[in-house]
């Protein structure tokens, strides 16, 4: 026992360049991970570990003891249940000495109080008093704010506009959809002062709540600037409900200002509202039919009902199952029997899914029979006709490679060939004809270079926000010949496209976004900047500095489309919102001693998504802020899709990193 | 993925002390494989294009805001009745969404298909641009583009239904198709609110009737089926146990395995103060005869004594099992045994949960792990199980559902699981399971990492001979490995032992390793300096040790520098320096 030293855990480095004796190499630590640290800390969660929390078993020893001696007894009416007819009741955790300090030393990195984060802590507070200010929403579990929270002659602006106008109407009288904001030149409205003012402004607020059920109300604390005396919060303001008539949301900026009472309490001084938007809605909208879709199939019950913390407790490592594993999916027409179907792809050791749309609507599932029912890791999957011969093959990214696999026609796949990868961690991946010749090539996006092949040349620390140590993505050009072999050439490097190609790609998407009739390509890239390479007669050539779509923050996600009808395709960029980003990369204290530049562009990195407006001159303005399309939050997959058919594109962001039943997180 | 490189620490031998924090991602990254959320809990979003370069955030009212952790959107009109459905895959439960598009509007769409003659039949990457003539003769005539491709957003992929949505607009005045290449071909006589496939060359849009509308599906909220922590999994990882050891209830050491080499065991972790372990180990007493004739033995090891949040009296695990009847070999399991069981169940599941009980693990006759019950099992699994035991790891009856592997990994090397011994200071145990895995481990990339690690284990020990001979085992595997040469040069010039010490191949050594990296420029320096001074070549290594202060003063290694300082003023006196 007494063998056991603290836990070396923290000091893990994925691989051993890192790992020189008395290693001084300054770049890595500094530059690296610090951020990731900063960040990272205060979106994991602030609080109890959830292990011990786990443990219900509140048997004592002596009590089961007791029983089990009047059980060696009476060997036939057992008290103690045998196991058969024990039920899945929640396991007790052993909790050792081990255990328990590595927990305390978890949760004292976690606490930014003890990180001379102090407004973070103060963002906490603000956090839960808006909380309860705005209770009268409808939220009726907190308690309302006390006089005393709120300082003598407090100032009020208008929390819901007076001269609020409708900006949007879907579809005339019969409108489904109702946008209303202020009228532009006179948000807010007067101000007012005191206690009742304040109760006022919320009971407008609330007002449209009235008859409205299942009310939500969210804050996110993006900004935290002051003096010990007067600290000023911006938050972002959410709530949405349930209406007798379909439903409504409301979301605004709140920027209040606080004194610290005798007692050192926080205490409301101000309170103002900007960019208040209102949307009600009739009727359904997007409706889930999952369970009707899918409750035919086992498969779907009890393999894809269940979320990845499930299965990595009873899959192995052994299999290609991780943590950080993403695994996407495909629609398209595999039987030609003009429907299209879905193809589920999964981690390492459980099957990908190839479900078939029957008559009725329905999907059944035929990845046994269909051949495609692979069991390595698969990030993503395109189901594409590579042979021309008007049927769609299909190609699953896995961590074996490429896997081109041919369609018989029927629906039935016949492995072709396998395209290996130097690096396994494939990501998404997309199909264009880059040199017109009239087959489909396919470009595939690798994040991280495989541990221990690394590759001499690109020996580099790893630089957060500009990395260069990245897997080589790669472009496979089709040369099937009809009738004969069906092979792939990499051509990434006589095409051009190894330039800037080590920077952790996540997603990409070809488009002809100058207009010149060839496929030119952007790559968003988690750690590195992103690239868009034009296409000129095949070969091509990072322009993203001079487009002005470098996009320097975590890209994972890529989608064309002309949101404003102007003939030419804008681009929509996923990054990771984050509101402890927001707070610390603006704070005096983050990077001390760094110059601006570099702050700079670690704030940039966690303000969220990037809508870039294409010029039509070959450069991109980027206006994701004016437009409203930034906070969406840690996005993935980001895309323009027209949902309610009004010919503009509207935008889906799907989001959220790792949740677990960890309910501290941000 | 892909953090799943191994763990390393920087030992601080020699040279240049390790001055600077740990590599803080990998701390964040082991924080979310323990179960922390990171930024989870974050609901989709969308975004409604108002025109006039606005949006308004629609994300709850248009249903969309699940707290999937959400990773690809496949859009396609599945049901044809003219608006975008939604596919979603998720990294929770469900891990398929399907959204049907309900919204009830009057606005008009069309819906193209693409087939190319010359360019790939698919049409991806052609470009339709529709021309719509604005109702009740509005003022612009609107062009709407849109390009049909294969694989955007983030792994996903949608319909190759291009849908176009027309608002009010009840008559398309053009399409054009600009087919991959860039040649242009316009279709005329397309009606709003309909689907038609446009093939290239052919001039003329052809209508599709799509299939007969099925009855709607029933909505439902559908949220993920409660996990239960009890499983039952099956290694498939070959994985060699680390040595552990248990005390009998008399105070006696005894190690795992000895008493048990070549036939399966099972070892069980279980406490007096929990019920269902009671309920097992009853079962496993009461069938004993049947597991005694199946060939495997039960160790039974309470961890009474290891919770410190339950009291529990020492005689109350002994009772206990008088009490159920059970005559197996019995014990108290001590922290290093559970420590080391739970950095084996680290090593095999990317997601780390603390242990709890009862957990039985079945060690197979080759003394690797074959099975892991989490929660009580009955006799009759685990008697299915030792029967079934030489299969059971090397099958597809390792996993939960039937499929066909392209390229299966046949077992996980026991590298990182030594690592993580040495990490957590088990040195001796360490150095035993690298002795008996030897040739598991030699195939690994990191396998000189690891020796240098159990090397600077050894000397900080003060058993430099046996530090010697790891590092010199590194070398043999990668014979430029900078560490191992760093590190077996310090030793060579700077050990109080002369009969250890070897001046002229620490300078070799030390020489070929800045020559090929000089990124840790201080660190070697430092040990090139002491080299030279080991071989009397003071005035170079005054000259050199200078130079490292100068380094480590730039790279902000105060400490460092000074204590190099002070090897310094020996090596201006015409002295070498002796590690104490």
């Amino acid at each position: 026992m007494s063998r056991r030293r603290k836990s070396k855990r923290s000091e893990q480095t994925p691989d051993r360049r890192d790992s020189k004796v008395a290693g001084n190499s300054s770049s890595q630590s500094e530059t690296g991970w610090n951020w990731i640290l900063l960040v990272g800390l205060l979106f994991v969660a602030v609080g109890v570990g959830y292990w011990i929390l786990r443990d219900q078993s509140n048997q004592t020893a002596e009590q089961i003891q007791l029983e089990s001696k009047a059980d060696a007894g009476n060997r036939t009416q057992s008290s103690i249940k045998t196991v058969s007819a024990i039920t899945q009741d929640p396991l007790p955790v052993l909790a050792t000495d081990i255990v328990l300090k590595e927990q305390e030393l978890s949760e004292n990195q976690l606490d930014p109080g003890q990180d001379g984060w102090e407004t973070e802590v103060v963002a906490e507070e603000v956090k839960h008093l808006l909380t309860r200010l705005a209770g009268r929403l409808g939220n009726h579990d907190v308690e309302p704010l006390t006089p005393s929270e709120i300082a003598e002659g407090i100032t009020v602006g208008r929390l819901r506009p007076q001269n609020l106008a409708e900006v949007y109407r879907d579809g005339g009288e019969n409108g489904a959809i109702a946008v209303l904001r202020a009228a532009e030149s006179s948000e807010g409205g007067t101000t007012a002062e005191g206690y009742e003012a304040l109760t006022r402004a919320i009971e407008e607020l609330a007002e449209p709540f009235a008859e409205a059920t299942d009310v939500h109300v969210h804050f996110k604390v993006i900004r935290v600037s002051g003096s010990e005396q007067v600290t000023e919060t911006t938050a972002y303001f959410e709530a949405d409900a349930k209406t007798p008539t379909g439903s409504l949301q409301q979301r605004a900026t709140w920027i209040c200002q606080w004194q610290r009472s005798p007692e050192g309490a926080l205490q409301l001084a101000s309170i103002d509202s900007k960019d208040f938007e209102e949307v009600v809605e009739r009727g359904p909208w997007l409706v889930d039919c999952t369970k009707a879709m899918m409750e035919k199939n086992r498969s779907f019950q009890e393999q894809l009902a269940y979320g990845l913390n499930h299965w990595l407790l009873r899959l192995g490592r052994v299999h290609g199952i991780h943590v950080f594993a993403r695994n996407g999916m495909s629609l398209g027409d595999v039987n030609g029997d003009g429907r299209d179907d879905v193809y589920v792809c999964q981690p390492g050791g459980l099957p990908n899914r190839l479900f078939i749309q029957q008559d009725d609507g329905t999907v059944l599932d035929r990845s046994k029979e269909s051949g495609v029912d692979w069991l390595d890791h698969t990030s993503s999957a395109l189901v594409v006709d590579l042979d021309n011969d008007g049927d769609q093959d299909m190609v699953a990214a896995t961590s074996a490679g490429l896997l081109v696999m041919e369609n018989d026609g029927s629906g039935k796949f016949r492995l072709r060939s396998t395209l290996a990868t130097r690096d396994i961690d494939t990501q998404s991946f997309s199909a264009a004809d880059f040199d017109n010749d009239g087959d489909l090539d396919l470009y595939v996006c690798i994040e991280f270079a495989r541990p221990g092949s690394l590759h001499s040349e690109a020996e580099v620390a790893f630089v957060y926000h500009d990395a260069n140590d990245g897997a080589a993505n790669v472009l496979f050009r089709n040369d099937i010949e009809a009738g004969g072999k069906w092979e792939f050439a990499d051509v990434t490097k006589e095409v051009g496209l190894d330039a800037d190609n080590r920077r952790h790609s996540l997603a990409c998407a070809w488009e002809d976004y100058d207009n010149d009739g060839d496929q030119d390509l952007y790559v968003a890239n988690d750690y590195g900047q992103n690239c868009l390479y034009r296409n000129d007669e095949g070969k091509f050539k990072n322009i993203a500095l001079e487009a002005n779509v470098v996009d320097s923050a975590s890209g994972m996600s890529v989608s064309w489309g002309d949101y404003n009808h102007d003939g030419w395709m804008d681009l929509y960029v996923a990054n990771m919102f984050s509101s402890a980003g927001n707070r610390i990369t603006r704070q005096e204290q983050f990077k001390s001693g760094k110059d601006d530049e570099l702050k700079k562009i670690y704030s940039r990195f966690a303000k969220g998504n990037t809508l870039l407006q294409n010029d039509g001159q070959g450069v991109f303005r980027e206006v994701s802020s004016e437009t409203g399309v930034e906070m969406a939050r840690w996005a993935w997959s980001s895309v323009f899709a027209d949902i309610n058919n009004d010919a503009w594109d509207d935008l889906l962001v799907a989001n959220g990193y790792i949740t677990t039943d960890d309910t501290g997180d941000l | 993925m892909s953090h799943g490189g191994s763990p390393v620490s920087n030992a601080a031998t020699s040279g240049v002390a390790q001055e600077q924090g740990a590599p803080l991602g990998a701390t964040l990254h082991e924080m979310v494989r323990r179960g922390r959320a990171f930024s989870g809990h974050e609901r989709n979003c969308s975004f409604l294009n108002l025109g006039g370069g606005k949006f308004a955030n629609v994300s709850s009212v248009c249903g969309f805001d699940f707290p999937d952790d959400g990773r690809a959107i496949a859009l396609c009109d599945w049901d044809f009745d003219g608006d975008l459905d939604l596919w979603l895959a998720n990294r929770n439960g469900p891990q398929v969404r399907f959204l049907r598009n309900d919204l009830a509007t009057s606005h008009h769409f069309l819906a193209v298909r693409l087939e190319g003659k010359t360019c790939n039949r698919d049409a991806i990457g052609a470009r339709v641009e529709v021309t719509v003539v604005p109702p009740q003769g509005g003022d612009a005539r609107q062009k709407l583009i849109k390009t049909l491709r294969a694989g955007e957003g983030f792994l996903a992929q949608s319909s190759k239904w291009l849908h176009f949505g027309l608002g009010e607009a009840t008559e398309i005045e053009q399409v054009t198709v600009r087919w991959p290449g860039g040649e242009a071909e316009e279709f005329g006589n397309l009606a709003v609110d309909g689907h038609y496939h446009l093939v290239q060359h052919h001039g003329a849009a052809q209508f599709w009737s799509p299939p007969k509308r099925p009855e709607p599906l029933e909505p439902s909220e559908l949220v993920e089926p409660k996990s239960t922590d009890h499983a039952r999994v099956i290694s498939a990882a070959q994985l060699p146990l680390p040595p552990l050891d248990y005390e009998s209830f008399e105070g006696k050491q005894h190690q795992l395995g000895q008493t048990t080499a070549g036939r399966p065991v099972l070892i069980n972790l279980w406490a007096s103060w929990c019920r269902p372990c009671l309920g097992e180990l009853r079962e496993l007493s009461d069938r004993k005869s049947e597991l005694a004739a199946a060939g495997v033995d039960i160790v039974a090891l309470s961890v009474d004594r290891l919770d410190t949040q339950k009291a529990t009296a020492t005689t109350a695990a002994p009772e206990l099992l008088k009490n159920v009847g059970y005559t197996g070999t019995a014990g108290w399991a001590t922290l290093a045994t559970t420590e080391k069981l739970q950095l084996l169940q680290d090593h095999l599941f990317d997601l780390h949960q603390p242990m709890s009980v009862p957990t039985s693990l079945l060690i197979d006759a080759q003394g690797q792990l074959a099975v892991l019950y989490r929660g009580p099992v009955t006799v009759d699994q685990l008697l299915a199980d030792v029967a079934e035991l030489s299969d059971l790891t090397t099958t597809a009856k390792s996993l939960p559902f039937e499929g066909r592997w392209h390229t299966r990994r046949a077992r996980l090397s026991p590298h990182d699981l030594a690592w993580q011994l040495v990490e957590h200071g088990y040195l001796d145990e360490t150095i035993d399971y690298i002795e008996r895995n030897r040739k598991l481990l030699e195939s690994h990339y990191n396998i000189p990492k690891l020796l240098v690690l159990v090397g600077n284990g050894q000397l900080a020990r003060g058993n430099a001979k046996s530090a010697i001979s790891y590092y010199r085992d590194a070398l043999r595997i990668d014979v430029n490995y900078g560490e191992a040469q760093n590190n077996l040069a310090w030793v060579l010039s700077t050990h109080p032992d002369a009969s250890l010490r070897d001046g002229k191949e620490a300078v070799r050594l030390v020489e070929a390793a800045i020559r090929a990296d000089s990124r840790n420029a201080a660190s070697m320096l430092d040990t090139l300096a002491a080299a030279y001074a080991e071989v009397e070549q003071y005035e170079q290594a005054a000259l050199v040790a200078k130079r490292a202060i100068e380094i480590a003063k730039s790279s902000g290694l105060q400490e460092s520098a000074k204590r190099i300082e002070e090897r310094l003023k020996l090596y201006e006196a015409g002295q070498p320096y002796r590690d104490q």
